[in-house]
Parts: structure tokens; C-alpha cells; sequence
């Protein structure tokens, strides 16, 4: 009954999830402030537009996140950057996220807030920095 | 510099992370098998799509109320794994444009939640408490 085999792991699979969220998240921005990729939705913004803000948020953020520096404050940032774009951009639209199309959102979401509050996992630049002290 | 207060929170967040993933995910069983909220598409569901939907009723109801938790998580990840390379990834490479994105965030948190557990609120945890009093 007990499935405990890969809890050993916790940490590492915190860190592919951290590192995939993140990889995600960084597209967005690339769509919003690069064009890339090409047929990304919403495409690419104008400088200084509400959707341009969003994906500069999203790129800091998502590279913090990706690189686990100053990990937690980034996924906390992050974490609220998606409820505002929900219920700004997906939320009027319908109350199902089926419906609304703001399922990524809501993931991205709670994800990073479950990253701020638990931190990098493994193989993150805090990790380092915060084992580096205790050597010293 | 340190940004800790959230952390004495992390087993509650966790669940709040698994329940509205867990709802999430039953939300496309409905889609499936009650065209609720909206139908998935029209006409009848391919045999692959029935047997999906299967897996996202059950495992989506046994990871939103905690129950044999890890193991229904890592069936779930295994599933949308195989969703996303069958029915995302030979539209086109970038997540963004395959519409895959969510199978992927839910494949790698569910794998997360098999490894981690349900964190608070969860039968599992209310049935180990029980376990060494008896």
C-alpha cells in the first residue's frame, strides 16, 4: 500500500518541476516581448503595454526561478503576476477554466506559491550560496 | 533577503496545490464524459479518449481528497505524459503553440506530489494518524 520509493527524490523532482515551470513560463515572455515562437499567443506586445509589463515580469521571474536565485521572492512575484493575468484576462471570460482558457494560469499559479513557500530543491544557486556560508 | 514567512505554511500550500490541480483535472473527465463544463468535441470519444478520461476521473477524485495519493499521482503523471507526446507534441515542438503546456505542468507536479506526498488535509493523513493508535 505504502509508495514511498520516491520520496527520496523529493528534492530532485522539486527541482525538474521548478526548472520545467520555469522554462515554461520564460516562453510566455519570449511570445510577449520577442516574437518567439513565431505563432505564440497573444504574439508579440508593444513596449510599454500591460501584456509587455507582464512578460518582462515573467522573464526576471522565470530566469530567477529557473537559475534558483533569490528563489522563493521570484516564485512569490511570479505566483501573483498569474492571478492578476486570471482575473484580468481569463476570469470574465467564463467561470470554467475549460471554458476560459486560464488552466496554464491557474497551474503557474499555485505552483509558484507552493515554490515560495518550499523553496528551490535541488541543484539551485541559493542552495549553493546557503551551503558556501555554512563552510565558511 | 531571507523570504521564509511562507515556509511554516508549505504542507497547507501543498494541499492547495494538489486539491485545484486534483479539480483540474476532473474537469477534463467531466469535459469527456458529461460535456460539462463544455463538450471536449463533437460526436462520440475515441476509445484512447475513453480510457483517459477514465484515468483523470479516478486518479483526479483520489488526488483532490488525499486518498492513496502518491500512487494516483504517479498514474496521473504517467498519463499526461503520454497525452502530451500523442496528442500535443506532433503538432509542434514549442509548447506554446502544441497547446501542450498544461499536460506538462501537470506531469511533472504530479510526479512531484508522488514523491512528496498530499502535505495537509488529506484522508491519507488522517488514516496514518489513526494507524499507530490502534
Amino acid at each position: 500500500m505504502e509508495f514511498t520509493w520516491m520520496s527520496r527524490w523529493q528534492p530532485h523532482l522539486l527541482a525538474i518541476l521548478r526548472i520545467i515551470v520555469a522554462l515554461l513560463f520564460i516562453e510566455h515572455a519570449l511570445i510577449k516581448l520577442f516574437g518567439f515562437p513565431p505563432a505564440g499567443q497573444p504574439g508579440l506586445q508593444e513596449v510599454g503595454t500591460l501584456l509587455w509589463i507582464g512578460g518582462v515580469i515573467e522573464l526576471v521571474t522565470g530566469v530567477l526561478v529557473l537559475l534558483g536565485l533569490l528563489t522563493r521572492t521570484a516564485a512569490f512575484v511570479a505566483a501573483g503576476e498569474m492571478a492578476v493575468a486570471y482575473f484580468m484576462v481569463h476570469a470574465p471570460r467564463g467561470f470554467y477554466p475549460a471554458v476560459n482558457m486560464g488552466e496554464g494560469a491557474i497551474l503557474f499559479c499555485f505552483v509558484f506559491l507552493y515554490i515560495a513557500a518550499a523553496g528551490p530543491g535541488a541543484w539551485s544557486i541559493d542552495g549553493a550560496r546557503t551551503r558556501g556560508r555554512a563552510v565558511r | 533577503m531571507e523570504f521564509t514567512w511562507l515556509s511554516r505554511w508549505q504542507p497547507q500550500i501543498l494541499a492547495i496545490l494538489r486539491i485545484v490541480a486534483g479539480l483540474l483535472l476532473l474537469e477534463h473527465a467531466t469535459m469527456k464524459f458529461f460535456h460539462f463544463p463544455a463538450p471536449l468535441m463533437p460526436g462520440p470519444l475515441p476509445t484512447l479518449l475513453i480510457v483517459a478520461g477514465i484515468i483523470e476521473l479516478v486518479t483526479g477524485l483520489l488526488i483532490t481528497l488525499g486518498l492513496f495519493t502518491r500512487i494516483a499521482a504517479f498514474i496521473a503523471s504517467g498519463e499526461l505524459a503520454a497525452a502530451y507526446f500523442i496528442g500535443h507534441f506532433p503538432k509542434s515542438f514549442w509548447p506554446g503553440i502544441n497547446m501542450g503546456e498544461a499536460a506538462i505542468l501537470y506531469c511533472f507536479l504530479f510526479l512531484y506530489i508522488a514523491a512528496a506526498g498530499p502535505g495537509a488535509w488529506s484522508i491519507d493523513g488522517a488514516r496514518s494518524r489513526n494507524a499507530p493508535i490502534r
